[in-house]
């Protein structure tokens, strides 16, 4: 089952030079497999993570990540 | 499944280590000692191999839950089987008692070599991992509470005359098989929160 929460971080890990799982990791203070879950859909991160990816960016919030409509039951 | 083949196959050696069957060429706990090192290094090289090459290695978390859970299957099946085969009268200055005692500590100790062998420098622990702890802690917490309630009932309604040929020996292993049982269910669980975060997941972005 997917997280309710997707993310654009693998189309921003490549608009941003084609950043590495690891390189994003280590900016966020993650592990490389956490990257690796929230790519894949797996797993929703804290608020607190959010916004650590999405300023590793220079995005907003509700640029990096959206609710799924599908998993939203409205 | 692999989880519950790593259970299968540490069980077994563990049995095999306790049991009669094979005339093992040093005394068990040493034997169990080398096969976990051994253990150890072979996994090692498999992990770099495929850091190396796809990428999908588990992080270091994940690689102590590994071990936790073999090192926890082998030294229980290795209590339950000398327990079972000396029966419920083990007597504490017996040599069923003294095996099971060195071998226990021989395996604890090769338990330890081997984490030093798996483990890495950095070790670096994200919110993920805490959540995949804290859920596995709370279900094998209750799984504790109800074999503790279990055994407690069940020792307290037995009759006197079948309790007498329990050992105080036999009757602490079996508490301790208790806290063995919970922990396998600890580590099952986080492995399988690990296993269900790095199945393919949907198209996200």
């Amino acid at each position: 089952m997917s997280a309710p929460i997707g993310n654009h971080l693998r189309r921003l890990r490549f608009d941003h030079s084609e950043m590495t799982q690891d390189a994003l990791a280590r900016a966020a203070g993650v592990t490389r497999q956490t990257v690796i879950a929230l790519e894949a859909g797996r797993y929703a991160p804290s608020l607190e993570l959010a916004f650590r990816l999405a300023r590793v960016f220079g995005k907003r919030v509700d640029e990096v990540f959206f609710w799924r409509e599908d998993d939203a039951g409205a | 499944m692999r989880i519950a083949l790593v259970i299968l196959l540490s069980a077994v050696v563990g049995a095999l280590l306790a049991g009669p069957w094979i005339d093992w060429p040093l005394r068990e706990g040493y034997v169990g000692v080398v096969l976990m090192i051994g253990a150890a290094l072979v996994l090692r090289r498999h992990w770099q191999r495929r850091a190396d090459t796809r990428g999908d290695e588990p992080g270091e978390p994940e690689r102590e839950v590994w071990h936790g859970l073999a090192s926890t299957s082998l030294i229980g099946a290795q209590i339950a089987t000398t327990l079972f085969l000396a029966g419920p009268g083990i007597a504490l200055h017996s040599p069923q008692a003294h095996q099971l005692g060195q071998t226990t500590w021989m395996l604890i100790a090769g338990a330890i070599v081997s984490w030093f062998i798996l483990h890495r420098r950095e070790v670096q622990r994200d919110e993920r991992d805490r959540a995949i702890v804290t859920q596995a802690s709370r279900v094998s917490g209750h799984v504790l509470v109800v074999l503790v309630v279990v055994l407690a009932v069940t020792l307290g309604f037995t009759p006197p005359q079948r309790l007498a040929p329990m050992s105080h020996v036999f009757l602490a292993h079996l508490l301790l098989l208790t806290l063995v049982i919970s922990s396998l269910v600890n580590h099952a669980l986080q492995l399988w929160g690990y296993r269900r975060d790095a199945q393919p997941g949907v198209d996200v972005a």
